[in-house]
């Protein structure tokens, strides 16, 4: 019993120790944000300022970005959510010839990076016209190989005696999809939509690259920039910034972190 | 007003009621102004402004140029303008502008051949900054600074007291694109040259020797960190001496009004040899070839140009002066005694020169100063200058023909067709192709269908009242999301990266691709960058993966253990890894740097400070930690909900055989847990070959290619130096490597799943 409780609380202790390490980074980005540093005097000499949120609001232009992120995860999420809620119930209930090989051509899209095929992406954005757009980071992630067998595996599990009804009822499939499958796959879309959000809220590099004028341009990217123009070295007002890109999904992680675990975690467990 | 706006209506200039669309980086409040005089003064002609940033706007411009969208007036760097005027780009405007020979500065970097294709508008330069109190202390006469290399050089090594955290010098270091304008500098002065008369690669030269020597003996005395700490260090006082441009000028007194600064010329290699020069930049207008009406755009562009009209935007950011030098007798260069010093040093300043492959050149001058800075001997950092160079010439004569030379006639409608696209062959042909195959896909199915129904074949799971025609196209417009998406955005990308690899592409004229057969996988082989960038990425993915595997498992049974509280450490461990990497590395750029928290945790323990991000061997290994601590917490919930997973009656029962703690992990735990591990281990590879958002954000491929990564590399050969075809084999090879790793690992899952 004794080693047991020496146990716990040496357990514990490390953790804490190394809890701490991980919230401190967070507790001085917030911190550092408002606080303004005399430079040339003693560690005495910082006060509270609003100064760095106000240039990051104001001249910096965040809330734009803000709304490109929005706007854009929005888009893709909806996008993801009707069309693989069609793509899945095809795979899962119907048969048809080549489904094999259009199976392997989904699981190949999820080996080969995408990042490799840069290049010709961009060159296919600016070919359409669609370069330095919101639409570049919308059409291209539309639809997702991960998101197509996560409603394709649950879908399998469903009975299908609802299905057959409505059908029997003369149901048209659209209707069968959308009246009888979407309901009963609640769960697994909120995974889907766990996973999506946070892929696509940081995406970074597909951004950088198809787009250009601040005007539709995405957190991540806007405050990589911010990084490394005139204030690489306000620390307030890169900590502002971070604050910024990121509160907004701390807060929401603090407040529906069950889910988020679960639908992270459940992608992993195919048993 | 009726006057003008009778005018208005008979006016028949070309392009009445057209917009010029005018391209440029100042804040528009600049700008709006000045177009708002000039219209007024000249009805008939509008101006549309747009703003670009400086991360890109070459890429922008580039890319317009090669969809015919490029604008009618541009300003550019002055470094660029070697290209653009070697494509042919832009529209000669000598006569324009002759009578302003006398008046303005910088034209070597608007002139080709004796021709005239932009106008300079803003010229900047750098000097020596010094610590006036700094100076004193180490004995020295803050009014009379360092004006020789010797003088410099005993000044550094006087002030340096790193124990006080005091530095000599300031040396740019983990940022290679600047380096060049701080070293030129001592180049010239000492009577060497990048490039002769004649164009040959004359750096590997005594005197560049000479002078790369003595930059380096001024590193045992300097402070080498990237700009933007340099300047700050210079702020808080702790820097001695520093090369810096105007733009500080202006900044210190505000951000720092207790500096006791002072600036002087550059030093001369001594006093009676070698002169004080320095690096010349600035911003040039120009009009690109398919300006709709250059008469009008080249008055705008000297309306622009004037001092009067360029002044506002000196006086308030002092980046860069006019080029227009009426401007030196207004009050704002006499308002401190120390602007003289800039504007004479601009007068003897030297612009680097101007070829069309100074982009190229321009890296490996750079490489060879960093490359001296990290300890390579400064001899052989020269001639392997000299042999990359020889490499460069041999590729550029391979480059596609210069547009002035193929059937175009300068400016003109002609060239206002191109505008539109023009034929594009192979990418037309790629598309058509893939086409056809979608299309034959489609036919193919709804005929398999019909014969399947016609042969009485039941076996489709809806009710027979649709017909097998009905249910095919059916099938076919559910999947249709999937396939469009499919052979839009990944056959026929991968398509044309393929074909595109067995090209040689110039992204300034891309309808003229070259065949260039296996050209670009041999150059592969033989690139010491692309091996130095497969090294790095190899080394943090065998450094990163197993740790951070490791620390989850370590996490997860420790997490796991607890009675209580496993739901608050989970949440916490788990935070940084859904946050986006570059806020993460925002965070960790403030903790590794000089003055950031881990140096001073550092020196608590008697660790003298590292320059985390700046130091070749250090970077790699702290953004290694940093990609550690982020995702740990991920695997480490994976590892959780799997150990949840093992049955507690395996457990109970080795208790009861009274099996050691230690036992149990490794004879049930590590078993039960090995699909998950499997997992764990193939995402996380996977995922980190593909590295690069936190190199992008913290080091650029850090300190002399020490943090290059592999999708890094990528992306600079295709968006900085714009080699498409040779990109594109690149990304072939990365593509490849990935897919093998990721096929084993499947099939590694696959049988531990039995």
């Amino acid at each position: 019993m004794k080693t047991h409780f020496w146990k716990q609380s040496g357990t514990l202790t490390l953790l804490t120790a190394l809890g701490l390490s991980y919230l401190y980074p967070w507790l001085y980005m917030v911190a550092r944000s408002f606080m303004r540093h005399e430079p040339g005097m003693a560690d005495g000499g910082d006060s509270f300022t609003l100064e760095f949120y106000r240039l990051i609001i104001g001249d910096a232009g965040f809330p734009g970005f803000l709304l490109n992120s929005v706007v854009v995860l929005t888009a893709v999420l909806i996008a993801n959510v009707f069309f693989s809620l069609l793509v899945g119930y095809a795979f899962a209930r119907y048969r048809f010839p080549g489904k094999k090989v259009l199976f392997w051509l989904i699981l190949a899209t999820l080996m080969i990076p995408r990042q490799t095929l840069m290049v010709p992406l961009l060159d296919l954005m600016v070919r359409f016209g669609l370069y330095d757009s919101l639409w570049a980071l919308i059409l291209p992630f539309g639809v997702d190989g991960f998101n197509l067998f996560l409603m394709k595996q649950f879908i399998e599990n469903l009975p299908a005696d609802l299905e057959d009804a409505a059908r029997a009822d003369g149901a048209s499939e659209f209707a069968i999809v959308w009246h009888v499958v979407a309901p009963l796959s609640r769960p697994a879309i909120a995974v889907l939509i766990i996973n999506t959000a946070i892929v696509n809220w940081n995406s970074f590099i597909f951004p950088l690259i198809f787009t250009d004028t601040a005007s539709v341009r995405t957190l991540p990217v806007a405050l990589a920039y911010f990084a490394q123009g005139p204030h690489a070295t306000d620390w307030g007002a890169l900590m502002a910034g971070a604050s910024v890109s990121s509160l907004p999904l701390i807060i929401l992680f603090w407040l529906f972190q069950k889910q988020i675990i679960e639908g992270i975690t459940s992608g992993a467990l195919k048993d | 007003m009726l006057v003008s706006f009778l005018l208005m209506l008979v006016s028949t200039g070309a392009g009445a009621g057209e917009e010029l669309l005018f391209w440029n980086f100042w804040d528009q409040k600049f700008i709006l102004p000045v177009i708002e005089r000039f219209e007024r003064e000249n009805p008939g002609i509008r101006i549309r402004s747009e703003q670009m940033n400086w991360g890109n706007g070459f890429d922008k411009v580039v890319i317009a140029m090669a969809n015919g969208r490029a604008p009618d007036i541009c300003e550019l760097g002055s470094t660029w303008m070697g290209r653009f005027m070697a494509e042919g780009a832009l529209i000669d405007i000598s006569s324009q502008t002759a009578d302003l020979k006398q008046q303005y500065l910088m034209w070597e970097a608007v002139t080709s051949n004796g021709k005239v294709f932009g106008l300079p508008w803003l010229v900047s330069t750098r000097v020596l900054f010094y610590n006036r109190q700094l100076l004193r202390q180490a004995g020295i006469d803050p009014d009379k600074p360092p004006q020789t290399w010797a003088e410099l050089l005993a000044a550094a090594r006087l002030i340096h007291d790193p124990k006080s955290g005091v530095y000599g010098f300031g040396m740019n270091a983990g940022e290679g694109h600047i380096l060049y304008k701080k070293f030129m500098p001592f180049v010239w002065g000492n009577g060497g040259h990048i490039l002769a008369p004649d164009g040959r690669f004359v750096f590997a030269s005594p005197e560049t020797l000479a002078a790369l020597e003595f930059y380096l003996q001024l590193k045992e005395y300097s402070y080498c960190e990237k700009q933007d700490m340099l300047d700050e260090a210079f702020k808080l006082g702790k820097l001695g001496l520093a090369i810096s441009g105007s733009w500080n000028f202006a900044r210190y007194p505000v951000d720092a009004p207790q500096l006791d600064f002072g600036v002087a010329m550059m030093p001369c290699p001594a006093e009676n040899r070698g002169v004080s020069t320095s690096f010349l930049g600035g911003q040039v207008l120009a009009l690109f070839k398919g300006c709709r009406n250059p008469e009008a755009a080249a008055r705008f562009i000297r309306f622009l140009a004037t001092a009067s009209n360029t002044l506002p935007i000196t006086r308030e950011a002092m980046v860069s002066f006019p080029a227009d030098q009426k401007a030196y007798s207004d009050q704002f260069f006499h308002s401190d005694p120390r602007m003289q010093v800039f504007v004479e040093q601009i007068k003897t300043a030297r612009h680097p020169p101007v070829v069309s492959a100074w982009v190229e050149i321009e890296k490996i001058i750079n490489e060879a100063v960093e490359k001296g800075m990290y300890g390579t001997p400064a001899d052989k950092v020269l001639a392997e200058a000299s042999d990359r160079y020889a490499e460069l010439e041999q590729r550029l004569a391979s480059r596609p023909v210069e547009y002035s030379r193929s059937a175009l006639p300068a400016g003109g409608h002609a060239v206002a067709t191109s505008r539109h696209s023009e034929p594009e062959g192979l990418r037309l042909l790629a598309l058509f192709s893939l086409f056809a195959v979608a299309i034959l896909i489609v036919s193919i199915y709804l005929l398999y269908m019909n014969r399947a129904a016609g042969a009485g074949i039941s076996g489709f799971l809806s009710a027979g009242k649709a017909s097998p025609i009905e249910q095919g196209q059916r099938t076919l417009l559910f999947l249709s999301p999937w396939l469009l998406t499919f052979l839009i955005f990944w056959l026929y990308p991968l398509v044309f990266s393929l074909i595109l690899s067995f090209c040689s592409y110039d992204a300034f004229h891309p309808a003229l691709f070259k065949f260039a057969g296996l050209q670009n996988y041999v150059r592969l082989l033989g690139d010491q960058d692309f091996a130095r960038a497969f090294l790095n990425t190899l080394i943090f993915v065998v450094a990163t993966t197993p740790v951070t595997t490791a620390l989850a498992l370590a996490l997860a049974l420790l997490v796991n253990s607890l009675k209580r509280g496993s739901q608050f450490f989970r949440s916490v461990f788990f935070l940084p890894s859904i946050i986006s990497i570059v806020v993460t590395a925002t965070i960790f750029k403030s903790v590794y740097a000089p003055v950031g928290i881990l140096n001073r945790l550092l020196a608590v323990v008697g660790v003298p400070a590292q320059a985390w991000l700046v130091d070749s061997q250090l970077a790699m290994p702290a953004i290694i930690v940093m990609n550690i601590w982020v995702y740990t917490g991920y695997y480490m919930v994976l590892y959780l909900a799997a150990l949840k997973a093992v049955p507690g009656e395996l457990y109970e029962a080795a208790d009861v055989d009274g099996a050691s703690d230690w036992q149990q992990f490794f004879h049930i735990t590590l078993p039960q847990i090995r699909y998950m591990t499997v997992f764990i281990l193939t995402v996380n590879t996977i995922r980190n070959w593909r590295v690069f958002a936190e190199i992008f954000t913290l080091t650029r491929g850090g300190p002399v290619g020490s943090t290059d990564t592999l999708v890094h590399h990528l992306y600079e050969t295709a968006f900085r130096y714009h080699e498409m075809g040779y990109a594109s084999a690149m990304a072939f090879v990365l593509l490849v490597v990935i897919l093998v790793f990721s096929v084993l690992q499947m099939r590694a899952m696959q049988a531990v799943r039995q």
